[in-house]
């Protein structure tokens, strides 16, 4: 049955390999919730390294651990074998998924042992950093960076890569030294890049410039010294036209032997553009994505390093113990403006649902969604500040006893415990057409869908 | 005990032909030369004041209205820790359309990383480091290569200027077109030593007030590598410094043969740090001495001999350099055997004349430094030191140099002065430099 399978390969097909299912993926647009669930490991297949790597991308970023820390595979072929079974779990012998099979089981019993993921509304980066910390575990290997020409910062994280664009890389190495900081990871240093102070990126040309006009046309010539008449100057000066060797210009007597009556005891540059003379080049570096012209002291050093899941984090994805103050990622603070971070909302809830429960009372549970937002070339920070704005915005059409939290930039909620189902549904177009009109205008995100759910609060909402 | 009376007594009765007869070393020679005709000299030279004023001025216009630029060059071995203080010299001048090359001659201190600092600073043009140390005159010659001044201005890195310096050293050249180099007038700075202060007098009189003489004669013979000046044209006609030691003579002699005036100027006042012990004012003095016998005696006796390019003024400047430095050393011992064989039971009468001869002496020449010095009140703090230089000029200063005229005589050790780099001096001694 294997070995028929294995001929008649096509799109969405499945292999059984000992009572688990292989998923054969080509096409990023594969990648969908239904056919991950359904399998139990992913062979891919693509047509080319760049469909490889957009059929991971939109893999790692699904919600479930189920599904992002999904055992892949791929076939040996030319054009997988560049670097890419490092972001896999291994080739895949279509003939013989034994050995497959068995990594994928070793997989699954390690994502049985994940805790519950309460951090996952904590941000992007503390979203990142737990689903690394996860893979680590389950794949029970260290971290370790590849030599990558397409990546900004010259290496590439299998797994973590994936998570951010390759211009956004150097995000990558601060959620790293969160971890280490916080005790999570260990690091090695596996090399030093030097990286742009504008733009990050890793990818320099350093030069030899003019001290004066900063031109790269300069020209080294060595120094001369003739013992016999302490004649110095640069060795153009002793060639003569038609002649082999050297004849010093001022006593007129030809070199005859390095060290014994003459030696070159320095060299300088001249440059073509300025003409100024100089000894000792300016060595500066051109960034190759952003084109700024740098020195070389401005570069920034950042640190390469492969890493390994300490026992406290260990612990983390086991237990799911990575709360609050656990890793420092951006998040909301309970305050007295009536914005509140998840915790303290779900606890507010909790309260709110206790009082509820007679029938007199009412409440509204209400969530914001905002689909469609590129979040590609925006900074956590700037994330934290939009998503903050947001909050204060919704928290601008709600009364003063209600309250909003949010789950990251994309998802707020939303209690008004003093509202009814009826009243706050009059609130849904208002909210939805005005968050709409703001973020069109003032962000430019055009494709945004601002979407507006409300509910009555019971224990089933 | 000696006896005032006495003393003058015996003097008083032997008459002026006794006199003459025992103190003719210091009559013939010294009194004339230092004495008569330097005061004769300088008086004229006082008396052509308002002329040379008023040529000055128009000179002075001249350079003020061309601006050109000037190359100034400091060559040298570990000499870092003087740059910065010689740059910020150089800034306060009043001339300062200049470009400063600071060339490192194989430093193994931090010379490199000072001379790189202030180069990136802007405060030097151009740094050249050799790793390979090659001597001075290298060092002077590869800075030559990069001037791209009209006049090259060597100095000492450990010097420091008066404020109108550089712009006095320059005068001269449009005073005279025929002006090949300028000789600035070099002064001990910090006297706090014995043979500092010793030094200091000794530089007033030879080269303060000594130099505008032997200059006024056509004879000047030496611009001090301290701070000399030379028109870049001509620089480059003689092909720049020779191996030394004595470079700086050797090339004002190079110039000279080549047709060139040079002159001296007193107002370009420079100051230099002189030795501060006697073991290391000897060595130095040990090598300027050599330095004499290997170049003029040498190198360039032709200037001695008749040939196309005779010169009599240069020729007058050598006999009387070779006559007074060589000659003259060695026929004091003559003298003093002289006296000491003639009149050996008159020497307690003899030896305390001579010394009232020599400190009379010293004081009239130290008269005439403060005619023209423009430190008058510095340097009369210096007068009690003047009874000692007999003592130092006759025994410290003939004995070292009578010593290294000989051996250079006899040895050539000049050739081995670790002064120069061994593969310098060797090929220099092969080709006969």
């Amino acid at each position: 049955m294997l070995q028929h399978a294995a001929k008649t390969l096509s799109l969405d097909k499945i292999l059984y390999e000992e009572g688990l299912s292989f998923g054969i993926v080509r096409h990023y647009r594969q990648i969908q919730p239904g056919f991950i669930r359904s399998v139990d490991a992913l062979i891919v297949q693509p047509a080319s390294g760049r469909e490889f790597e957009s059929i991971l991308r939109e893999l790692r970023a699904m919600p479930s651990p189920e599904e992002y820390l999904k055992p892949v595979f791929i076939v040996d072929s030319p054009a997988m074998r560049q670097g890419k079974h490092f972001d896999t779990d291994g080739f895949a012998d279509l003939e013989d998924l034994s050995g497959a099979a068995e990594k994928v089981r070793k997989i699954q019993s390690r994502i049985d042992k994940l805790g519950s993921n309460p951090s996952l509304h904590e941000g992007f980066d503390t979203e990142v950093l737990l689903k690394i910390l996860q893979y680590i575990f389950t794949r029970q290997t260290d971290l370790q960076p590849q030599p990558n020409r397409f990546s900004n910062i010259h290496y590439h994280y299998p797994f973590a890569s994936y998570f951010l664009a390759e211009s956004e890389e150097q995000r990558l190495l601060s959620i790293f030294r969160m971890a280490e900081k916080k005790g999570f990871l260990k690091g090695e240093l596996v090399d030093k890049i030097h990286c742009c102070p504008e733009c990050g990126s890793a990818h320099q040309n350093l030069r030899a410039t003019c001290t004066k006009c900063k031109s790269v046309d300069i020209v080294e010539e060595d120094l001369v010294h003739h013992f016999p008449c302490a004649n110095i100057a640069p060795v153009s000066d002793f060639e003569r036209d038609g002649h082999d060797g050297l004849h010093c210009p001022k006593c007129d007597k030809s070199l005859r032997h390095i060290g014994n009556d003459y030696d070159k005891p320095s060299s300088i540059h001249n440059c073509n553009h300025c003409h100024h003379t100089f000894q000792q080049a300016e060595y500066r570096s051109l960034c190759i994505d952003c084109g700024g012209d740098i020195e070389l002291h401005r570069l920034e050093e950042a640190y390469i390093r492969q890493y390994q899941l300490t026992a406290k984090g260990n612990s983390v994805v086991q237990t799911g113990a990575i709360t609050g103050g656990e890793i420092a990622g951006p998040k909301l603070t309970s305050r007295n403006d009536g914005i509140y971070n998840l915790d303290v909302f779900k606890i507010l809830v909790k309260q709110e649902l206790m009082r509820t429960d007679r029938p007199e009372r009412t409440g509204t549970l209400g969530q914001v969604k905002l689909e469609g937002l590129s979040l590609a070339d925006m900074p956590e920070a700037r994330q934290e500040a939009i998503t903050q704005e947001i909050c204060q915005i919704i928290k601008s059409y709600l009364k003063n006893t209600d309250v909003v939290s949010t789950k990251g930039i994309k998802s707020y909620y939303l209690l008004m415990s003093q509202s009814t189902l009826e009243e706050a549904d009059q609130l849904k177009d208002v909210l939805a057409y005005n968050l709409h009109q703001i973020l069109v205008s003032n962000l430019k995100q055009k494709t945004v869908q601002v979407r507006v759910f409300m509910e009555r609060l019971a224990r089933q909402a | 005990m000696f006896n005032l009376d006495e003393f003058f007594g015996y003097w008083y009765s032997v008459g002026f032909w006794k006199i003459t007869r025992v103190f003719w070393y210091f009559l013939t020679f010294e009194f004339v030369r230092y004495v008569g005709l330097e005061f004769f000299v300088l008086i004229v030279y006082r008396l052509n004041g308002k002329k040379r004023a008023r040529r000055w001025e128009a000179a002075r216009q001249a350079l003020w209205n061309e601006n050109p630029l000037i190359s100034i060059i400091a060559p040298g071995k570990n000499e870092g820790k003087h740059i910065y203080k010689l740059v910020k010299s150089l800034n306060e001048q009043t001339y300062r359309n200049v470009e400063i090359i600071i060339v490192d001659d194989g430093s193994d201190d931090k010379t490199p990383i000072i001379g790189r600092s202030l180069e990136k600073a802007g405060l030097i043009d151009l740094f050249i480091r050799n790793d390979a140390r090659g001597g001075k005159a290298s060092g002077a010659n590869v800075a030559m290569r990069y001037c791209k001044g009209k006049i090259v201005l060597h100095m000492d890195a450990d010097c420091s200027f008066d404020h109108d310096a550089v712009e006095n050293i320059l005068v001269p050249f449009y005073m005279d077109e025929k002006i090949g180099g300028v000789g600035g007038n070099v002064k001990i700075r910090e006297a706090d030593t014995l043979c500092s202060k010793l030094q200091s007098i000794e530089y007033l009189k030879t080269i303060s007030t000594g130099r505008i003489v032997t200059s006024y004669l056509g004879i000047y013979r030496i611009i001090s590598g301290a701070f000399g000046a030379f028109r870049m044209d001509a620089l480059r006609q003689v092909g720049g410094w020779d191996i030394g030691p004595g470079l700086d003579g050797d090339i004002t002699v190079k110039l000279r043969k080549s047709g060139y005036r040079i002159h001296f100027e007193p107002s370009a006042v420079c100051l230099t740090t002189g030795p501060k012990k006697f073991s290391v004012l000897w060595k130095q003095r040990s090598r300027w001495s050599r330095s004499i016998v290997r170049f003029r005696l040498r190198k360039h006796r032709d200037v001695m001999l008749p040939h196309q390019n005779f010169n009599w003024s240069n020729y007058i400047g050598f006999v009387e350099n070779i006559f007074y430095n060589i000659v003259l050393d060695f026929k004091w011992f003559v003298y003093f055997f002289d006296v000491a064989i003639h009149y050996s039971r008159f020497l307690e009468i003899i030896l305390p004349f001579n010394l009232i001869l020599y400190t009379i002496t010293g004081y009239l020449q130290m008269w005439a430094i403060y005619m023209f010095s423009e430190r008058k009140k510095q340097e009369m703090k210096l007068l009690p030191y003047v009874p000692f230089m007999i003592f130092y000029v006759a025994l410290f200063l003939r004995s070292c140099q009578t010593l290294a005229y000989l051996r250079e005589l006899l040895f050539k050790t000049s050739y081995k002065d670790p002064w120069n780099p061994q593969k310098s001096s060797y090929q220099a001694a092969k080709y006969g430099y």
